[in-house]
């Protein structure tokens, strides 16, 4: 197990060089960066001399051959130095991030513990009372929690909750109560999926003859529920919470938009906006880092939840 | 009996005492963060709107686009190249400190010589900053520059602390800064809230407000329902959409204000472009109805204008502003002088994904008169890269521009040949244009100066490297409770706001 853990974490570093190469082949081929840098309708018309420009780009080093300027970027990043942001007046981009990252950890944490809270006991519901009420109406959720917008229900609670009602902030962060909304958003859409998951996975472990036989025994359906079939639907379950993360990451970029959340999400779309290679390399980097660590980590906790699962 | 006296006393004290702590806060919600606090390494007008809270200009535009003596209090030139600017005494900076010409010296030779601050190239005609005593300077330039009193005026010049800056270094010195202004930097949280405290210090008079705080929210809807809720005082950009709901909510109001960025066109002139035949331009510029676009683009704010000019912008030559051709006919008779049947001509429209609007009504209005189009839009920051590479686009473009000096011939300089940002764009040049711009804005005579720039803007007129479409306004959500009047720079001058009375 241990052996196999390590494996894994070393398999992780030319899956990040990978990464990296492709965001920064791809960052250069989308066009000149030095372009956005100095030319937007939002900013003020400007008039720059060749000589600025050329200063410019000698400063960034996009004067240097692209390899070059790859292995520069490489060595930098390995020394967890992501570059300057020039939209941040020249910060480190990887203090930005590091300032950021709390603000989306606790954002994807409630939106997580909202999923949960919903798809556990929804899913169990719909199982445990197959094609009934309880089982519709968790479908239904599930479909339109699915269709929703992040944008559209984001919205909706602020209109709801905190412009009629006046029971939560409409915006911003400092306490738990402006948490609430954007991760009843982000959480809620998550929850659709792992519901309907969860339903399924514990209806086929409902039939399995495992569970049969148990009730054949005579334990209490609480007991068949919680300690049988419960565990045996976990597995897909899991998967999905881990897979989540990616989904989390993403869906941050837009919820922390709409609540004016203080995360990576709003910075990554402020580095797109103004082009910021520092930046947008800094987030894409640092995000796919989490995906592969967070797939990691539900991997190794397969093992936990299923002991048959034994890695070599 | 002497229960409820005591209760009524118990009340009253803590009445006072609550009041007596209260703070009274003005709170802003602006759609992005400052970048930072280095007012010459910004081009963002949000963050200098945000800028002249804390910092100060030597000379300052007031809302008539009047000059107005700021920490300057008298200035003259002594020769073309050579302006003599007085300095107001018993100004302090935040940390106590007395502001000096050495302030003014390190301010302007900084932008001057350092060609990475992006305002640079707006102060590298400034040779030499000359003290005098603590109280005056000479400014010299390389060459005579009527429009010197604007830069001194405009986003980029506010005044930074020569000692604070050497002492800190810059990168401190953009994070906490230390200005003279009205307010003093208190926290920014990035891209979530900045918060100041009025500078009892202020030459200018204590502010009304305590505090002032800016708060980041990107959302336009999200700052309406902040503003609706008494979240916010002010919401210094609201989407044409959400005005409504600002007016019905009862709390708080919509002013409007103009300002001077222009929506417009760049044609592509380049050999092998279609649009490189001026009579296709013309028929475009016929074509197209832009009182309707300004009418449903901004919902009746903005005003149609035939150049960069509006009324804030000194030296906007007369009749140009509110102002349009349409004439279908006129349209189909150019095309078919230009050789065009109708159907024959087919325009490539390029924009990014905000200029949809634009784009699709204009395509309406130009199928009307037989040019058929095609409309690609790109994600912003895709086509500011594309924009800017010189002939990266295909026949016209859309695109807005401001100027902050608030002065024609400025803007008139985008189309100047080879270096004018616009110039390049389009691949537009023009010499006899060139040295008219050139020489206005050497020009000190004002009737002299407005001349040549009417001179140029004829040649604009005729050739239409660009094709002006109208002038933007904003939309600024502000609470009942607050006396406030948005400035067209969009300068968020909270030292002369004040609670309604």
């Amino acid at each position: 197990m241990t052996g196999y853990a390590l494996r894994r974490l070393l398999q992780v570093i030319p899956t990040l060089v990978g990464i990296t190469l492709l965001v920064f082949v791809t960052l250069r081929l989308s066009g000149d960066p030095i372009a956005a840098y100095l030319g937007s309708d939002a900013a003020d018309s400007a008039v720059i001399t060749p000589e600025q420009e050329a200063a410019i780009r000698e400063r960034l080093g996009l004067d240097r051959p692209l390899a070059f300027q790859y292995l520069v970027f490489l060595r930098n990043v390995a020394r967890g130095d992501f570059g300057q942001s020039f939209i941040y007046q020249g910060r480190p981009a990887a203090s930005l991030l590091l300032e950021r990252l709390p603000a989306t950890a606790a954002l994807a944490a409630a939106a997580l513990l909202v999923a949960v809270l919903i798809s556990l006991p929804g899913g169990m519901l719909a199982a445990v009372n197959r094609n009934k009420a309880p089982d519709t109406f968790v479908n239904v959720y599930s479909v339109i929690g699915d269709a929703m917008p992040n944008f559209w229900l984001g919205v909706m609670l602020i209109l709801l909750f905190s412009v009629r009602l006046g029971w939560l902030p409409v915006s911003g962060s400092g306490t738990w109560r402006h948490l609430v909304l954007p991760a009843l958003t982000l959480g809620t859409s998550m929850a659709a999926l792992q519901t309907r998951l969860m339903r399924s996975g514990l209806i086929e472990a409902l039939q399995q003859d495992y569970v049969r036989t148990a009730r054949a025994k005579g334990l209490a359906p609480r007991t068949v529920l919680f300690k049988h079939a419960l565990r045996n639907a976990a597995l897909g379950y899991v998967t999905l919470l881990g897979l989540a993360v990616p989904g989390l990451l993403g869906g941050s970029v837009v919820v922390e938009r709409i609540f004016a959340w203080p995360g990576m999400g709003l910075l990554f779309i402020n580095g797109l906006g103004g082009r910021d290679m520092a930046l947008i390399q800094a987030v894409v980097i640092f995000s796919a880092a989490m995906v592969i660590l967070a797939n990691l980590g539900v991997d190794l906790l397969y093992t936990v939840i299923d002991p048959r699962i034994r890695y070599q | 009996m002497k229960q409820r006296y005591l209760q009524w006393l118990f009340a009253a004290v803590s009445v006072a005492f609550v009041y007596a702590n209260a703070q009274s806060t003005v709170t802003v919600a602006v759609p992005e963060g400052p970048p930072g606090f280095d007012p010459q390494n910004n081009n963002r007008a949000v963050a200098s709107g945000i800028y002249i809270n804390i910092f100060d200009y030597l000379i300052f535009k007031d809302a008539n686009g009047d000059f107005q003596p700021a920490l300057a209090t008298a200035w003259e030139p002594l020769t073309d190249t050579q302006w003599r600017v007085e300095l107001r005494q018993g100004v302090l900076w935040h940390d106590g400190a007395p502001f000096t010409a050495a302030d003014v010296e390190f301010t302007f030779e900084r932008v001057a010589n350092d060609p990475l601050l992006v305002r640079h190239s707006y102060y590298e005609g400034i040779t030499d900053v000359e003290v005098v005593n603590d109280h005056e300077v000479v400014f010299h330039t390389a060459a005579p520059d009527p429009t010197f009193l604007s830069a001194l005026s405009r986003n980029g010049a506010s005044v930074i602390p020569r000692h604070y800056y050497e002492a800190v270094g810059v990168e401190k010195a953009s994070l906490e800064p230390i200005g003279t202004g009205p307010y003093r930097f208190v926290e920014y949280r990035t891209d979530d809230r900045l918060i100041l405290e009025a500078f009892d210090g202020y030459w200018g008079g204590r502010p009304e407000f305590d505090r002032a705080v800016f708060r980041v929210i990107p959302e336009s809807s999200t700052a309406v329902s902040e503003l609706v809720t008494g979240g916010v005082d002010i919401v210094t950009s609201v989407r044409v959409s959400e005005v409504a709901r600002v007016e019905a909510s009862g709390s708080a109001r919509i002013e409007r204000v103009g300002s001077n960025s222009t929506q417009y066109i760049t044609f592509n002139v380049s050999e092998g472009q279609v649009t490189a035949d001026a009579l296709v331009r013309a028929a475009v510029d016929y074509a197209v109805d832009d009182s309707l676009l300004a009418e449903v683009l901004t919902d009746g704010a903005g005003v149609p204008v035939r150049a960069r000019v509006s009324p804030e912008t000194s030296f906007s030559p007369a009749g140009l502003y509110d102002a349009y051709l349409y004439d279908v006919e006129r349209a189909r008779e150019l095309l078919a002088e230009a050789g065009y049947a109708a159907g024959d001509l087919t325009i490539t429209l390029m924009g990014n994904t905000g200029h949809a609007d634009v784009a699709d009504l204009v395509a309406a209005m130009l199928a009307e008169v037989g040019i058929g189009t095609n409309i690609e839009l790109f994600e912003s920051s895709v086509w500011n890269s594309k924009y800017w590479q010189p002939g990266d686009f295909t026949n016209v473009a859309f695109g807005a521009s401001s100027d902050s000096s608030f002065d024609y011939g400025n803007s008139l300089i985008d189309l100047t040949c080879p270096d004018g940002v616009h110039a390049r764009r389009s691949h537009w040049c023009n010499e006899e244009y060139t040295e008219l711009v050139d020489a206005a804005n050497t020009e000190f005579d004002a009737a002299q100066r407005a001349e040549l720039l009417r001179e140029a803007t004829d040649i604009l007129l005729d050739e239409r490297p660009q094709y002006y479409l109208y002038s933007n306004a904003t939309f600024v959500g502000v609470s009942n409770r607050l006396s406030f009047t948005p400035r067209a720079d969009s300068l968020i001058v909270l030292a002369e706001t004040t609670a309604a009375h």
